[in-house]
């Protein structure tokens, strides 16, 4: 285990998170179930008096969690100086190969679930009667189940770290011809299949968000087709997103034209980081607004579920705008 | 629109926009110019000189770094080449050359690039049409010459 102040910050937030976790997911399911029951006034006061806490306590709670994904890059970045032969994230990642995947993969399914709940709440709370309180609580008890699960993954993660093992370099990974990140494009593209993929990359993103930009008048709860068709878009610009950035953009920017690591890049040019925060919002923007319009409908919600669909439909546009704007300025003024 | 979702998507547009200009005009500004040919130099491909006066000597590409070599060759104490993957600088002694149909800097058409691994030497040799070379700075000839035991 290695112990410097980020270690110390994740370590805290997995255990906070972890041990509320628990009563939070099994109060908010029995909430859950007593609120399908027939109750009498005074029942049904005494119920909305005790989620008032309860609600606090998981905005809060999840809030913290959200960092945690942040936080486990930069403690992992943290690492590099203290293992030999390490040069980027991935070498930290091959202390730990198998339970870094599993957390790597289930830290965005965590936050796309907390921010989805933390949406469902605020459509909710603005309602007078609290027409979502039972698919609120029923979702708030699978999100803590997924927080619990990720925090004991971090804790046993951060803990476990053999420090004396020997590890790979990133380059022995993703910069082999044979890596999974070439062979697809050239399958699909051919050999010279790095000619179309800048084109390729700003055709996918420009499409998004011109999709984006036309629903978004179009965007209304009764509108699930285009929240659907918005989703897949995303999905596939995401995909065609990564292999782009691991195959181009990565290398371009960093100046490393045979380089293909994405956490040398966010190593070396600090501000992709944020250019890639922003890629995941806009990508996980639609995601929202189809968890919305699935989970929020009701009479009471349609007014404003209609303006939420909107101003994520709209942070989508912003989001994945700025990130292309940013890399546009990177290929323009390479270093 | 609100006016409100329009600022705050100008703000982040602008704070996003400064970030990437600074970062990019402060790496470009890094940049070092070639001693052989004023060229600004690609720090993957930078070839450094040093002498044995004690100066040192940045070159943008191997064909500048062998052109000044081939005159000065008795002044030089050590070369360091850069390792085209990770853009780790090593001694030209123990790194792997590979001339390829790949242009390393435009300016001089140099086709030798610089591999720490000779797997990675090998691979890019494969896929770019290109063959193992020999160091083109001789320095251990040179050293003997100098130094005749």
């Amino acid at each position: 285990m290695i112990l410097n102040a980020y270690t110390i910050v994740m370590l805290f937030i997995a255990i906070l998170t972890g041990t509320l976790a628990i009563p939070l997911g099994v109060l908010s399911f029995r909430m859950y179930q007593r609120w399908g029951k027939t109750l009498y006034d005074d029942e049904r006061t005494a119920i909305e008096n005790r989620s008032y806490l309860l609600l606090h306590m998981a905005t809060v709670m999840l809030f913290v969690k959200l960092l945690s994904w942040p936080i486990f890059y930069a403690t992992l970045q943290s690492y590099v100086p203290n293992i030999q032969g390490v040069m980027c994230i991935f070498g930290i990642t091959q202390l730990h190969p198998y339970l870094s995947s599993i957390v790597q993969i289930f830290k965005p399914v965590v936050f796309f679930s907390i921010c989805g709940w933390l949406l469902l709440n605020r459509l909710d709370r603005g309602t007078e009667t609290a027409p979502l309180f039972k698919r609120k609580f029923l979702f708030l008890s699978v999100v803590s189940i997924l927080a619990f699960v990720d925090s004991a993954g971090d804790l046993i993660y951060f803990t476990t770290f053999n420090i004396k093992a020997f590890v790979a370099c990133c380059t022995t990974f993703f910069d082999i011809p044979e890596r999974a990140t070439a062979m697809l494009p050239i399958s699909i593209l051919g050999e010279g299949y790095e000619r179309y993929m800048l084109p390729l990359y700003y055709l996918s993103n420009i499409l998004l968000i011109a999709f984006m930009g036309i629903s978004y008048p179009r965007l209304t709860p009764h509108a699930l087709r285009l929240t659907i068709i918005g989703v897949v878009l995303a999905l596939l610009n995401a995909v065609i997103t990564t292999f782009a950035i691991f195959e181009v953009v990565a290398p371009k920017i960093m100046n490393l034209p045979y380089h293909h690591c994405i956490y040398c890049m966010w190593q070396y040019v600090p501000d992709t980081t944020f250019m890639s925060a922003l890629f995941v919002i806009g990508t996980f923007s639609p995601g929202w607004a189809l968890l919305l319009n699935l989970m929020g409908k009701h009479k009471e919600t349609a007014v404003t579920l209609k303006e939420y669909l909107r101003n994520l439909y709209f942070l989508c546009i912003v989001a994945i705008g700025t990130s292309l704007v940013m890399v546009t300025i990177h290929l323009l003024f390479k270093g | 629109m609100s006016k409100k979702k329009i600022i705050i998507a100008a703000i982040i547009l602008i704070v996003s926009i400064v970030l990437a200009l600074a970062t990019a005009i402060y790496r470009s500004q890094k940049a070092f110019r070639c001693d052989y040919d004023g060229t600004r130099i690609i720090p993957i491909y930078e070839v450094d000189i040093m002498l044995k006066e004690g100066k040192f000597m940045r070159f943008c590409s191997i064909y500048c770094a062998r052109a000044w070599f081939q005159g000065n060759a008795s002044r030089v104490d050590a070369v360091l080449v850069t390792d085209e993957i990770t853009g780790e600088k090593l001694d030209a002694d123990i790194a792997f050359f590979v001339e390829s149909d790949v242009v390393t800097v435009k300016a001089t058409q140099n086709r030798i690039h610089v591999f720490k691994d000779k797997t990675h030497a090998l691979s890019h040799a494969r896929q770019y049409n290109g063959k193992l070379v020999d160091n083109p700075f001789k320095l251990a000839n040179a050293r003997i010459q100098r130094y005749p035991q």
